[in-house]
């Protein structure tokens, strides 16, 4: 019996040329589809640049997806360039992701499976001091092989020796930061020096403080006359308590990571607790958009690379490490992300790329901006746990 | 039907279970069996009686709860109102356009959730031109602006589950017998009174199963909360995720997940009790 | 249209007024869809393709520029072909079953089979998550997939059900009393019967699984699907390639969909053509 006369999607008077050509259509989009699924069709071009461990290849992994570091970084914190110049100086690979938005939300998203032991799909990771300093007591981080960074030498005298990292072991400055007051001074027809500033009335709805506790709660004891470096755990919550009045009367338009940045450069934010080389980045986007640190004060932190204790590229890890600690190098990236170095002799690779830039106080505080920096105190875990909770509840999280 | 009889003796009564067994053994490992796990985590707190984290979970979160239902159910009555008219439209007076407002009605589907209610964020930004337009008209809310407003949050949920409201109403719409419109004009005259003696009863199963598939996925939503609100139009799923995956209290995000679970699952039952699944298909 | 429907919408007025209204509601469905292609063309100075600054195409001639843009791509598609292939098979037998027998559990299932879709997606991820977490499951592709093949079961069976109610089975009993063996049965009759309603739901699942937010959220470890990359995207740098390949998307469902309606349309009238007693 001929395989047309059982077929009943076939009418009587259809021909069995169209449902020839119908299955001929249907193989071709099965294959289409596979092809699409699987990468072998028109995103195989892209292919060659993303990840080797791509999905799809759940089989193990051959061997040249042995030499890809994959690194997370904040947002904003990197040129166009880098990576793809490391490839080709080391010959290696380099997954670069910039995932990174909230100290806790990354650690929440690591803590499960670097306490069983499993890998978190990442060789380097960068977080800032506070959180490094969590990850090294847990020893979730596996020490730096100083044979393969030898630039390590480079890294500035005053962030050497650090309490949660003496010898700075584990651990590496990516760069320094300052919080401080993101603006529009042509939305706001006026300048702004204050940190209380941002609890106006007029600005009502207009304003954006950080989910980073430190940074927030710090800023606001610094309005208050306080020193985020020596206060009390009292005087913290009583900071955490003004957000708190302010927040449910609708003062704030949100809490974000480096969500803020969006809506600072489309005009929906007036005035942003923000990261100083985030503005400058964002002035792309809007060109009058300004950074300040108040005249109050402004907080200091640094954000640290760290190789988590499952990679097993910890040595692909130090190169990336060394290549970004070369001063050339480091100034790419100070140029496109304008923070402070920790890598020395920065300033004279700067001036070669930027002049302008290299005597920004955004890239090299003066003196007195210097002097209204402050680093957030030590919180034991007990502490920190009571801040966190009356913080949380505070910006309504 | 014919098919459905079409049984008969020569299958094993076996077979319609050996049909079944993959899929539902599959739903029962990943969707009960998770339930239940779920239940588990919510019920056995390390310490304390095994209510615990249920009663912390309402003394602490039940204002979101309740904030979440009333959001819903206001975006659920707004779609309905902006659904109906319009599957009503599709249904009598679209003619040979119906399969292609069909596919219109259905466009949202295709592009991606998050970067739909982004598109939002765009649409309604400060300097944006529906909030300068309605600005120069004196229309806009006391806040000054749409977008990180309860008027915002409550746009994006009509907006992005409105199609779950549409696509029911027309189905029973269209299923409604022309005689039966004919017979009922002839009978009342008035086409107000033909629309509510006639189409609106006909039409309410789909009415009720559209509003039951908006309600849900409204009421567990957060994206729009996030993207269009404040903190201060927070939702309860942004609490569930921000306690399961940033605090990682496990028993209290368990419990307000088993919460919303309880509650929506009280509304299902009670309809399909009243009205079977078929319409919710 | 006969002329006794068009009154019964009520007087001229009132019809023109209902039109209206549903072209606005039509008009608000399109607004965002509207944002993002146009969105597509844009040429914004910095990071974020938010604000409106220049016509340009340079996005569509370099659609594959960001590497992790594409990775995700790739990774949503990959996980939707794997979950809505899985799915078919589970979904579609469960639709056979439920359609073509009478069976005392059916009810139970139609029950059992409208909860996944009655469950807020922040529960289906959560309950997943929290399964996970007992298991000491590494989260990452098979989390994903898993979680996705779960939540289509239902969606496929569902519709592949709603399509094939009202076929004629007969025809099987048709083909093995003309001595086709049950394999044979399966595939000349079966199958092309009920092809077009497995595409519609494959379609279906398939655009479910690429659209997921929430549920992957919880479940996919540090992978990043095209959901998560967007939702990580307006934070860092959201460049117009994202509005490009929503917008292939868009094109690509639309094509799909046309050809599915015009293949079902066609394989229903041949099927009603079967049964001379049907019209």
């Amino acid at each position: 019996m001929g395989e047309h006369e059982l077929s009943p999607v076939r009418g009587p008077e259809s021909s069995p040329r169209s449902s020839v050509s119908r299955r001929r259509f249907l193989g071709r989009s099965a294959l289409l589809a596979g092809a699409v699924a699987f990468g072998d069709g028109i995103l195989d071009v892209a292919r060659r640049t993303a990840a080797a461990d791509g999905p799809g290849t759940p089989q193990p992994p051959p061997l040249e997806e042995k030499r890809t570091v994959r690194i997370s970084n904040w947002p904003l914190y990197i040129d166009a360039k880098t990576v793809q110049e490391f490839e080709v100086a080391t010959g290696f690979k380099a997954v670069y992701t910039e995932d990174v938005n909230d100290n806790n939300e990354f650690f929440a998203k690591i803590d499960e499976p670097l306490k069983r032991g499993q890998s978190i799909d990442r060789d380097l990771i960068v977080l800032t001091d506070w959180m490094a300093g969590r990850l090294i007591k847990l020893g979730y981080t596996q020490p730096i092989d100083a044979a393969k960074f030898p630039n390590k030498a480079n890294l500035v005298e005053a962030l050497r020796g650090v309490g949660f990292d003496p010898g700075r072991v584990h651990s590496v400055p990516w760069v320094s930061g300052m919080t401080g007051l993101g603006y529009n001074p042509k939305r706001l027809g006026r300048e702004l020096t204050s940190v209380n500033d941002i609890f106006a009335p007029e600005l009502k709805g207009k304003v954006t403080m950080l989910t980073e506790m430190r940074d927030t709660i710090g800023l606001v004891l610094l309005g208050e006359g306080a020193d985020p470096a020596k206060c009390t755990l009292a005087e913290a919550k009583a900071a955490a308590a003004k957000i708190k009045k302010y927040r449910e009367a609708g003062h704030f338009r949100g809490f974000t990571g480096n969500d803020y940045a969006a809506d600072l450069a489309a005009g929906n934010i007036a005035v942003a607790f923000a990261w100083s080389g985030d503005v400058q980045g964002l002035t792309k986007d809007n060109p009058d958009l300004r950074w300040v640190a108040p005249k109050e004060g402004a907080m200091l932190y640094s954000d640290n690379m760290l190789i988590p204790k499952t990679s097993d590229r910890g040595d692909l890890a130090a190169a990336f490490m060394n290549y970004v600690y070369e001063p050339a190098h480091a100034a790419q990236i100070i140029a496109a992300a304008p923070y402070l170095s920790p890598v020395k002799g920065v300033d004279a690779e700067l001036a070669k790329l930027d002049a302008g830039l290299a005597k920004s106080p955004l890239v090299n505080p003066p003196a007195e901006v210097r002097a209204r920096l402050h680093v957030f105190r030590w919180l034991e875990d007990a502490e920190d746990k009571e801040l966190n909770k009356a913080f949380q509840d505070a910006i309504g999280a | 039907m014919a098919g459905i009889a079409a049984g008969g003796s020569r299958r094993s009564a076996l077979a319609p279970y050996l049909l079944l067994a993959p899929g539902i053994l599959y739903l029962l490992a990943f969707y009960l069996v998770p339930a239940l796990s779920l239940a588990r985590t919510a019920l056995s707190p390390e310490t304390g009686p095994w209510y615990g984290g249920l009663q912390h979970a309402l003394s602490d979160y039940g204002m979101h709860l309740v904030r979440s239902f009333q959001y819903a159910l206001t975006a659920t009555v707004l779609a309905a109102l902006l659904g109906y008219p319009l599957a009503y439209a599709m249904a009598f007076r679209a003619g040979r356009l119906k399969n292609l407002l069909l596919g219109l009605v259905m466009l949202p589907f295709f592009t991606t959730f998050l970067v739909r209610t982004l598109a939002w964020k765009t649409l309604l930004a400060d300097e944006g031109l529906i909030v300068r337009a309605l600005g120069a008209l004196h229309l806009l809310p006391v806040e000054g602006r749409l977008l990180n407003t309860v008027w915002g949050v409550l746009g994006g949920l009509t907006y992005n589950f409105l199609p779950f409201m549409i696509l029911p109403i027309y189905v029973s719409l269209e299923k409604i017998d022309r005689r039966h419109l004919e017979a009922a004009q002839d009978l009342y005259g008035a086409p107000a009174s033909v629309f509510r003696k006639v189409v609106l009863p006909l039409s309410l199963p789909g009415l009720l199963a559209g509003s039951l598939l908006t309600f849900i996925p409204a009421a567990g939503d957060f994206v729009n909360a996030e993207l269009l609100g404040t903190p201060n139009q927070k939702m309860l799923g942004s609490v569930i995720y921000g306690q399961f995956l940033t605090v990682r209290d496990y028993p209290l995000a368990a419990s307000l997940s088993l919460l919303l679970m309880f509650f929506i699952l009280l509304l299902v039952l009670a309809y399909t009790r009243a009205l079977g699944t078929e319409d919710l298909a | 249209m006969k002329p006794a429907l068009r009154g019964q919408a009520g007087s001229r007025w009132g019809g023109r007024l209902l039109e209206l209204y549903a072209g606005l509601v039509l008009l608000y469905l399109f607004l965002p869809i509207l944002v993002i292609v146009l969105f597509s063309f844009n040429r914004p100075d910095g990071r974020f393709n938010f604000v409106w600054k220049a016509f340009s195409l340079a996005a569509w001639q370099d659609p594959l520029l960001y590497p992790a843009l594409v990775e995700a791509m790739r990774l949503s598609v990959s996980v939707a072909a794997v979950s809505s292939a899985a799915a078919l098979v589970f979904g579609t037998l469960i639709a056979l079953a439920l359609c073509r027998y009478r069976f005392r559990a059916a009810g139970a299932v139609n029950l059992f089979l409208v909860l996944p879709l009655t469950t807020p997606e922040v529960v289906l991820g959560s309950s997943l998550l929290s399964l996970f977490l007992s298991l000491d499951a590494v989260m990452g592709y098979w989390t994903i997939v898993l979680a996705h093949v779960m939540f289509s079961i239902s969606y496929v069976a569902l519709t592949v059900r709603a399509r094939i109610r009202g076929f004629d089975w007969t025809l099987e009993e048709a083909a093995m009393d003309l001595g086709a063996t049950p394999f044979q049965v399966v595939r000349k009759v079966t199958l092309p019967l009920i092809a077009p309603g497995i595409a519609a739901a494959g379609m279906l699942s398939f655009a479910l699984s690429l659209d997921d937010f929430i549920i992957t959220l919880f479940n996919a470890g540090s992978r990043v699907t095209f959901p998560l990359y967007v939702y990580g995207a307006r934070r860092a740098a959201f460049p117009p390639q994202i509005n490009v390949l929503s917008t292939t998307i868009l094109a690509v469902s639309l094509f799909v969909l046309g050809v599915i309606v015009l293949w079902q349309q066609r394989v229903h009238r041949q099927n009603l053509r079967w049964i001379p007693e049907s019209r």
